[in-house]
């Protein structure tokens, strides 16, 4: 019983240190690969709002070269999906309770099918003690100087990264599997 | 008829209200569509760019100051007007006389745009809790211009009634905070508006399409039309 009533109290003391209300949005965030606006050029995908102190941008985007995105996702503020490079519009979410460092990240496919990321540029998470705070981006385009845009080099130069070829899961066992018969035949 | 331009700032919030009535009504109301944004550039659909989706927007308070609806202005290649999050038009959504609109412009104006609403608010408030109250006239109006009521004015041969700061106004800063706050009084000492040192403040003003958050203790206040 103890152990519950400690475990409630930490659950309020969390929940009243991290009890804000936002929106956010990237309602405008047209996604293009830089090659005109048509609809073919935009990108589809999920996005998703991180809080830079929680998890960098460099980290993501060695989770997406690892292919271990997974793993960092339970620290996303809010998700959104982009149909045809458009965001969906003022999703909301719990923040801190003061004013926060946040970017963007869309999980997608370029052009050609290829796995994608799209990383933004940061932006104020404005936290509001009165009404529902904001997080907002607003109309960019990938090759805009402003807002989104490149963290590393990436594809075409805009903010989109295709990913690393990786070798097969069937590769890697017989991979291991080789090197345990190298090994034994030494032994 | 006439029309009045506020700008917002970069960031954060403002506690804004329409400055005119809708045509045709005489009770003070507006609604959104008598709101206009501006300030961005315009889109354009040839190179798909410009116009604005979202940023502007304006929340609805509850008594105890979180929120009560939101509805975001849209000019982009899909509509152009008020919407609510999930997309419905909210253009027919009335600001009732003295709404004190609490808005988000990152940078933007906005232009309110009707006729002179001619007559007093009274706007009453709950016992408990907040009010966003809106100076919805064109004029500036000074606290000495604003008369409270609701309470037994004070006896002074039995020592009782009247009120002492019970009724308050804040003027909230960018994020929500109290920047500045001051009390009626109407008690054996003193009548009027002081702050919290007892300085007195009725010359403090509420500029023109801009609110207050009100504590009002259940008693009212009187809004006079200017006059014209």
């Amino acid at each position: 019983m103890k152990k519950l009533m400690i475990l409630l109290a930490a659950t309020v003391v969390g929940f009243a240190a991290n009890a804000a209300a936002y929106s956010w949005s990237a309602s405008n965030g047209r996604l293009f690969d830089g090659q005109g606006s048509t609809t073919a050029n935009r990108y589809a995908g999920t996005g998703y709002l991180f809080n830079a102190a929680t998890v960098s941008q460099a980290e993501i985007l060695a989770a997406f070269a690892s292919d271990s995105v997974a793993s960092k996702l339970t620290s996303t503020l809010a998700t959104g999906t982009f149909s045809a490079g458009r965001a969906s519009v003022s999703d909301e979410f719990t923040g801190p309770d003061a004013n926060f460092t946040a970017y963007f990240v869309v999980f997608g496919q370029d052009g050609s099918g290829n796995d994608a990321i799209y990383i933004s540029d940061t932006t104020t998470g404005e936290y509001a003690a009165v009404g529902q705070g904001a997080v907002e981006f607003g109309q960019q385009n990938a090759y805009s100087s402003v807002g989104f845009k490149d963290v590393a080099a990436g594809y075409a130069g805009a903010g989109w990264y295709a990913a690393v070829p990786e070798p097969t899961s069937g590769l890697l066992l017989l991979l291991g599997m080789a090197g345990l018969a190298l090994r034994r035949r030494r032994a | 008829m006439g029309y009045a331009q506020q700008d917002t700032a970069a960031s954060g919030f403002a506690m804004l209200s329409a400055q005119f009535e809708s045509v045709g009504v005489v009770d003070g109301s507006a609604k959104l569509s008598d709101l206009t944004i501006g300030g961005y550039d315009a889109y354009d659909p040839v190179e798909d760019e410009g116009g604005t989706s979202g940023s502007f927007r304006i929340q609805f308070l509850t008594a105890s100051g979180t929120m009560e609806a939101q509805y975001f202005w849209y000019d982009d290649d899909e509509k152009t007007g008020w919407f609510d999050k999930d997309g419905i038009s909210a253009d027919n959504v009335v600001l009732g006389a003295a709404k004190g609109l609490w808005v988000r412009g990152a940078g933007l104006s906005m232009t309110s745009a009707g006729a002179v609403n001619e007559s007093d608010i009274v706007v009453p408030t709950a016992s408990s809790g907040f009010k966003a109250v809106g100076n919805t006239f064109p004029l500036n109006v000074k606290l000495s211009q604003l008369a409270v009521t609701g309470y037994d004015p004070y006896d002074p041969v039995e020592d009782e009634g009247g009120t002492s700061g019970s009724f308050r106004v804040q003027f909230l800063t960018a994020s929500g905070t109290m920047e500045a706050q001051y009390f009626w009084y109407d008690d054996d000492e003193k009548t009027g508006w002081f702050d919290k040192d007892g300085i007195a403040s009725g010359n403090v003003t509420i500029p023109a399409g801009t609110g207050v958050w009100v504590r009002g203790g259940g008693l009212t206040v009187r809004i006079p039309a200017p006059e014209l």
